[in-house]
């Protein structure tokens, strides 16, 4: 993959809702190719909504995405589903089909989604799962295998199309520190090797402070503050966004 | 490739809640109205997808349909033959406390025949099947959606309808007709151990019986009957677990909505069925 440089996609005064219920209203975000991006902030504050739109799975109000100058939801359905269809997706839950093999899980998004022969697809399934470490374990159905075997798998499945964008919503939930520390390092390698822009919603100090290059901190429905997480931590004065990067030490010295 | 969003909930679209009497009945009235559009819009699509899998364009896989075709049909014959021996042992002996006041209990085996060939061998394989695979039909894809496999599905550019419900829906349909056959067949067996054993009726006589009485109207009208219920019950299965709240006690709701309305549904094709067969006399 060849590694573009400036603004990848942008999110412009961004208002989402559920019903009446507004969960965020005017965010305005730009990430870069090649950026880890984090969308952080407290539990409920409609980070995973903003993911959520940008996956096109809910419909914003108001407001553009744009992904390399196309808004996605100016689309038609079907052209928008095309879209998504190239993003490499990582659920909370991992949401790996219980029905199927990890192997399986993995292979489906090219047998469902591309022309691909059955050899060409499993040659390809090794690969994702050799990259994720999980190379003797495809023939295992999810409920056998750990969290956070199940979390690698999720991401192996995302990266099967070599998607140019990952999303990740809250990757390490659930995980032990370890391992979660392991996964934020292969999310990193990941980047480091394939150029992949990564889109990662999370409230997981130790992930944003380890991978994130840029980062938003939704506040009060909006953008609280944004840029580098050193940096926030740094420049900003709003006390909630001091105690979460924190963990509330800077506020009690 | 064409993917259809998943939107089948209506909560959204109803949102103030009624503060009397009229607005009560009022919202209970937009309610219906909206779910009874959301259900054919739901319905149209399930058939959407079936023409394009006619045309060899639909998300689906053939393994899919074969493990759905085994957990509706193999594995549900256990249950359905039991329930079935048992009902026509009902009916032997309940035919039979009549039909001896007159002498007539050999008419034992034409009760038995005509009651489940016609309508009864198909109400209660729909019944069971209603409990059975519709509730299950929900309760999956209802854990689905909470697991946000249905979500991966659709950025995958996956139809959750024709890769999820599609499957379920043909398989019901492909089943539910021979379980009919099957608990037509056995429930007769459940009337004979009761004239042989009881009524001294000879297995000849029964078998013979049982052979003048069941007409090819009768068998026919009892298999349409089951092929429609296999409709009704995927359908209804999916649909309850296509809308279900993304949690637990939305999935037990969803469960309970699938048997419910699949048990109604049977009951009320078989009321319409019924009315439109006595209306052609057949």
């Amino acid at each position: 993959m060849t590694k573009r440089k400036g603004p990848f996609i942008c999110v412009k005064n961004l208002t989402v809702g559920y019903g009446d219920d507004i969960v965020i209203q005017n965010v305005s975000f730009t990430i870069n190719h090649g950026d880890i991006f984090v969308i952080m902030g407290m539990s409920g504050c409609g980070k995973s909504t903003i993911l959520r739109s940008m996956i096109g799975l809910i419909q914003p109000k108001s407001g553009q995405i744009l992904i390399d100058g196309t808004d996605i939801w100016t689309l038609s359905p079907n052209a928008r589903a095309q879209m998504v269809k190239t993003f490499g997706i990582s659920y909370q839950s991992g949401a790996l089909f219980s029905s199927m093999t990890i192997g399986e899980n993995i292979a489906l998004p090219m047998e469902m989604g591309t022309d691909m022969s059955a050899k060409e697809i499993k040659r390809r399934t090794h690969e994702k799962l050799e990259i994720v470490g999980l190379g003797e374990y495809g023939d295992l159905y999810p409920a056998e295998v750990s969290g956070g075997m199940v979390k690698r798998a999720a991401l192996a499945r995302a990266m099967a199309l070599n998607p140019q964008i990952l999303f990740f919503d809250e990757p390490s939930a659930g995980l032990d520190p370890i391992r979660s520390m392991e996964l934020d390092e292969l999310i990193k390698q990941i980047n480091k090797e394939t150029g992949t822009t990564v889109v990662m919603v999370t409230h997981e100090l130790q992930t944003i402070m380890n991978i994130a290059t840029n980062a938003v901190y939704i506040y009060n429905q909006t953008v609280g503050a944004s840029g580098a997480p050193h940096n926030i931590l740094a420049e900003t004065k709003n006390t909630e966004i001091i105690d979460f990067l924190t963990r509330g030490q800077r506020r009690r010295k | 490739m064409h993917t259809p969003h998943v939107h089948f909930d209506i909560k959204e679209q109803v949102k103030d809640k009624p503060e009397n009497f009229v607005d009560s009945v009022g919202h209970w009235a937009i309610c219906s109205i909206q779910n009874v559009n959301a259900h054919l819009q739901f319905i149209k699509r399930v058939f959407v997808a079936l023409w394009r899998m006619m045309r060899g364009h639909a998300d689906a896989r053939a393994i899919d349909l074969l493990r759905e075709i085994d957990n509706a049909g193999p594995r549900a014959l256990g249950i359905v033959c039991l329930i079935s021996f048992m009902v026509g042992i009902i009916i032997a002996f309940v035919g039979n406390m009549q039909l001896k006041l007159f002498g007539a209990e050999i008419y034992v085996a034409a009760l038995v025949a005509i009651s489940m060939t016609r309508i009864l061998g198909a109400v209660m394989t729909g019944i069971i099947m209603a409990g059975r695979t519709g509730a299950s039909y929900a309760a999956a894809i209802g854990s689905m959606q909470a697991n946000e496999e249905v979500d991966a599905l659709q950025t995958m550019g996956v139809s959750p309808v024709e890769f999820l419900v599609l499957p379920r829906v043909i398989a019901l349909t492909i089943t539910m007709p021979i379980l009919t056959i099957v608990a037509d067949i056995v429930a007769i067996l459940g009337g004979m151990c009761v004239a042989v054993t009881i009524m001294n009726v000879s297995m000849a006589e029964y078998w013979r019986t049982t052979a003048d009485w069941i007409t090819f109207n009768n068998f026919a009208i009892g298999v349409l009957h089951g092929w429609l219920f296999g409709w009704v019950i995927a359908i209804i299965g999916c649909w309850c677990g296509m809308r279900a709240e993304r949690n637990a006690d939305g999935i037990g709701r969803a469960t309970t909505r699938a048997v419910v309305f699949g048990i109604v549904g049977c009951v009320v094709t078989t009321a319409i069925l019924t009315l439109i067969f006595n209306w052609i006399d057949i």
